[in-house]
């Protein structure tokens, strides 16, 4: 799902630029209250694992890859702000270190995933979490997939319709949104399930090794620390 | 059935009669097909995977031009061959229908020839071992950053 260089025509990543960098700023500027540093170990941990699981790509009928997001587990975790400025991050390192994903997409990339995507996932998370928890974490995970799928495709689709030489031939992506829209979103309603089962696995973790820290420390569990750490969807694991 | 004959030969000086007052035009529509050896620069699109990105639309862009220089679709082996005409850096652009594909520029010297073959080829575990190692140090420096400012 990585928009590579040339596909965006300037007339939107420009733009796109703009906005992102402001929320880059915010963020940026919000950590130091956002982040406890004892937080700090288990974000990088769900940083690296997002890195490396986008890398692990597999194969799909009709020639194409697919990769699992892990937008939603990184956004319910940690919570918005965490997943906008981690996916961010992991996408400019992606794009600077091995060209996944290009310099030119990058803000498009970090606001269709980073943004969209965690807002997705916890939004969807805190909607559904008081029904039945195990479903609200599934469903945060494949929404975080399949969001940012329909925003790439939209993007996507519409550069024929803005950047086009007077002969009407693009010239950045070619196809519009009917091709756009079910090439892009439907993989993404596959892979959505991966990303749900990985924000279910990733939960259990994290609440089985609080467990055992809590165990180590006779049951006295310090809440402030627990809300900073993990609980910025609302819960703790 | 007398004018049959008659009638099938008016039809046929009619048929051929704009053959003969435009020879020209007619002409146009013979195709002179030339075969000849040459060089030509091989680009290969390959997913993370390795997997080829077979029967993909392409665009190859001369140095300067504005209008593809070519156009079609890789081979099954992803692969995407032209032949220059002008030395300088040539564009050669891949998209999938779902966003994937990738743009590559080709150095071509006065001889048509690339100027330096070869191109990222990391191995994918190389890539994750680089990458997450770099993001372990970055939230090593923000930790550290963060016990300070604290």
């Amino acid at each position: 799902m990585h928009i590579p260089d040339g596909f965006i025509a300037p007339q939107v990543y420009g733009p796109a630029y703009g906005v992102a960098g402001v929320l880059w700023t915010v963020g940026l500027r919000r950590l130091p209250r956002l982040l406890d540093p004892a937080a700090i170990p288990r974000l990088a941990v769900a940083t690296a694992a997002a890195f490396a699981l986008m890398m692990v790509t597999f194969p799909l009928p009709g020639g194409t890859t697919v990769h699992v997001t892990a937008v939603g587990m990184v956004a319910v975790l940690f919570g918005v702000w965490h997943g906008f400025l981690a996916l961010s991050l992991v996408f400019l390192l992606q794009a600077l270190m091995f060209g996944d994903g290009g310099i030119t997409a990058l803000p498009i990339n970090a606001l269709a995933m980073g943004l969209v995507g965690s807002l997705a996932a916890v939004g969807v998370y805190r909607a559904v979490r008081r029904l039945h928890h195990a479903t609200a974490l599934f469903l945060a995970g494949w929404v975080g997939a399949v969001m940012p799928a329909v925003v790439v495709a939209l993007v996507l689709g519409a550069q024929p319709h803005l950047a086009h030489d007077s002969a009407g031939n693009p010239l950045f992506f070619p196809f519009g949104w009917d091709v756009t829209l079910p090439a892009v979103i439907v993989p993404h309603l596959v892979v959505g399930i991966a990303d749900g089962v990985l924000v279910l696995l990733a939960w259990r973790a994290l609440a089985r090794t609080d467990k055992r820290a809590d165990g180590r420390t006779d049951g006295r569990t310090d809440q402030r620390t627990d809300q900073q750490t993990h609980g910025r969807a609302g819960d703790t694991p | 059935m007398r004018g049959t004959p008659v009638a099938l030969l008016v039809c046929g000086l009619l048929t051929a009669l704009p053959a003969v007052l435009a020879p020209a035009p007619a002409l146009a529509h013979g195709v002179h097909i030339h075969q000849q050896n040459g060089s030509a620069v091989v680009v290969e699109f390959l997913f993370e995977d390795h997997s080829p990105l077979a029967f993909e639309e392409y665009e190859v862009m001369a140095p300067g031009a504005r209008a593809p220089h070519q156009v079609g679709r890789t081979d099954r082996l992803g692969r995407v061959v032209f032949s220059p005409d002008s030395e300088g850096a040539w564009q050669v652009k891949v998209w999938t229908e779902d966003g994937h594909g990738g743009t590559t520029t080709v150095q071509v010297n006065g001889d048509m020839l690339v100027q330096e073959e070869g191109g990222a080829r990391a191995g994918q575990l190389n890539k994750i071992i680089t990458g997450v190692a770099v993001l372990f140090g970055l939230f090593g420096i923000l930790a550290m950053v963060s016990k300070k400012a604290r």
